[in-house]
């Protein structure tokens, strides 16, 4: 028998299509348009791979689909021709997981991946260190890093219950503690866990600092309280909406999201780190894309910019983006490398323009199809799962 | 039923779209969830026109591309309820009323929100919802059951608060 809730959901699912705003003008053209881009991708990978196959021969020099370019770009290569000595072929999982995401390189070849179905796996090599025991068979949680530990969490009840387990040895799960909220966001500092909860009401998010501690209670940090986890044990104020400092990948985002189109400028974010209490302010050198704690990526009139937070070591690029787009940049843990990715307003179809990794230490850049996660871009499925794996690029 | 794709887009693309809002909760991620599965229809047309259900093979592409794309976007931290994607509608407020319902379901982890679409809207049983989903019979009911905790909690919290308030 139906209860209340069920009744009164279906009638409010009902009422919702009923109500739903009248599809836009340009709706068929655009189904057209994403069917012709669908095209020209699936194209575009075939020949990228035939090209990626024929590198490997040593015979020619791979180049991207010539709409992924900025304008100006010039020649640009794939990721796997400049950075080869990164790219790693990943061993299907045991068990049938063909499909996974590689959300982490841990370093020395391991990787923390994710299959479609099911918990997180650990890939050492071609050992497979499945988590299944600790994670419910169908965990709906969150996944984070720290840096010793995969940290997750799953809403139970009222409230978020979060586990750590080291990543570098076989230690055990432990139950860090229970906190009364939507969201967690959990950073590591020597034998202390420090976690943000935040919870929605309306459109507006209040987010609470807690000490953690296996066995014991979480203890509120007052002194943490209105700021978001983002980078490590770094956190902004002021964001609308958790960011998880081991959720991947570290990126800054302001207030309101849709200032990430190019015309709209983001402004100067002021970190705070939850455990020290010391804060920090990126230095300004053009127009900000994203920051990390580490380094900016901006524009100047849309030329591409990147800079560390102290100012120093200014890259200005050739590269042009189109002030239309809306951009987004991803760092990975040092800093070193930075994800630009451009995308048509939302307004259309929100179609990913152009992607392109830097290397800030040596100026090198290369186009890259997939996105960057913790110290990993998945590069997808080529007669295997290949991952762009930057801690061997260090 | 309209034979060939051009057609069916313009048959159906009103109902999709509107499926798309419910299942999404945004008329931008509405328009967007039906654009991309018709898109993928449209490589398969005589295939799947052959089986004689593309709108079954459409909401099926949606409700799962809703899942995937979800998980995407939560990695680039995207912003809950912006300002601009807002959308009003008193008819939709007079049936959510005020429990909040419809408010509660967008907050909801989207495999739960599918999963109590399938299951409240299309009518699904468990079984077939697992069919779609591509899981267990288990896991439907595990995730209905925990979306529905979360909606019991905001109607009673919203009895409570409507009790107070007429007191």
């Amino acid at each position: 028998m139906r209860t209340d809730v069920e009744n009164d959901l279906t009638r409010t699912l009902r009422a919702a299509f009923a109500s739903a705003p009248p599809v836009a003008p340009g709706f068929p053209e655009t189904v057209t348009r994403r069917r012709g881009q669908r095209r020209r991708r699936r194209a575009a990978a075939i020949t990228g791979l035939a090209a990626v196959l024929l590198a490997i021969t040593g015979v020619v020099t791979v180049r991207p689909a010539a709409e992924s370019l900025p304008a100006d770009a010039g020649p640009v290569r794939d990721v796997r021709a400049v950075w080869p000595e990164a790219v790693v072929t990943l061993p299907p999982l045991t068990g049938g997981d063909v499909r996974y995401q590689v959300e982490a390189a841990l370093g020395d070849g391991v990787y923390l991946v994710r299959p479609e179905r099911g918990a997180p796996v650990l890939l050492d090599g071609a050992k497979v260190r499945r988590l299944d025991g600790i994670f419910p068979a169908d965990w709906p949680g969150d996944l984070g890093i720290t840096a010793n530990h995969i940290v997750w969490s799953m809403a139970t009840g009222d409230g978020v219950d979060v586990y750590v387990q080291p990543w570098r040895d076989d230690g055990p799960a432990v139950h860090l503690g229970r906190l009364p909220a939507m969201d967690v966001a959990v950073t590591e500092s020597g034998d202390a866990f420090y976690a943000v909860g935040s919870t929605k009401s309306g459109n507006l998010w209040t987010h609470r600092l807690y000490r953690l501690a296996a066995g014991q209670e979480p203890v509120p940090v007052a002194a943490g309280d209105g700021y978001v986890l983002v980078d490590g044990p770094w956190a902004v104020s002021g964001v609308p909406q958790p960011g998880a400092a081991n959720r991947l990948p570290r990126v800054w985002e302001p207030y309101p999201s849709l200032a990430s189109v190019l015309t709209a400028p983001r402004s100067v974010p002021t970190y705070r780190n939850v455990v020290t209490g010391q804060t920090a302010t990126p230095v300004s050198r053009a127009s900000i894309i994203s920051c990390a704690v580490a380094a900016c990526a901006g524009h100047d009139g849309g030329a591409v910019v990147f800079w560390d937070a102290t100012g120093a070591n200014e890259v200005r690029t050739g590269f042009t983006l189109d002030l239309r787009d809306r951009a987004d940049a991803f760092f990975d843990t040092s800093g070193r490398f930075v994800q630009v990715t451009t995308r048509t307003p939302r307004e259309s179809t929100s179609t990913t323009t152009g992607s392109h990794l830097w290397d800030r230490t040596t100026g090198a850049v290369a186009t890259v199809r997939g996105e960057m996660a913790y110290d990993v871009i998945d590069l997808g499925f080529d007669g295997g799962k290949t991952v762009l794996d930057l801690t061997r690029i260090r | 039923m309209a034979d060939d794709f051009e057609s069916f887009v313009r048959d159906r693309m009103n109902a999709l779209v509107r499926y798309g809002y419910v299942l999404s909760g945004n008329p931008h991620d509405a328009a967007d969830l039906a654009q991309e599965a018709l898109a993928r229809l449209g490589e398969r047309w005589r295939r799947v026109h052959a089986r004689g259900d593309p709108e079954a093979y459409v909401r099926t592409t949606m409700a799962r591309l809703h899942i995937s794309w979800w998980r995407r976007r939560r990695r680039e931290h995207p912003v809950r309820n912006l300002p601009e994607e807002s959308y009003d509608d008193s008819g939709l407020r007079a049936a959510d009323g005020d429990m909040g319902l419809w408010q509660a379901v967008g907050e909801l982890p989207p495999r739960q929100r599918v999963v109590l679409v399938l299951r409240y809207f299309e009518q699904l049983t468990d079984e077939e919802i697992a069919d779609e989903l591509g899981v267990t019979r288990v896991t439907v009911r595990t995730q209905a059951s925990r979306a529905l905790e979360k909606l019991r909690r905001v109607e009673n919290f919203r009895v409570a608060e409507l009790s107070g308030r007429l007191c």
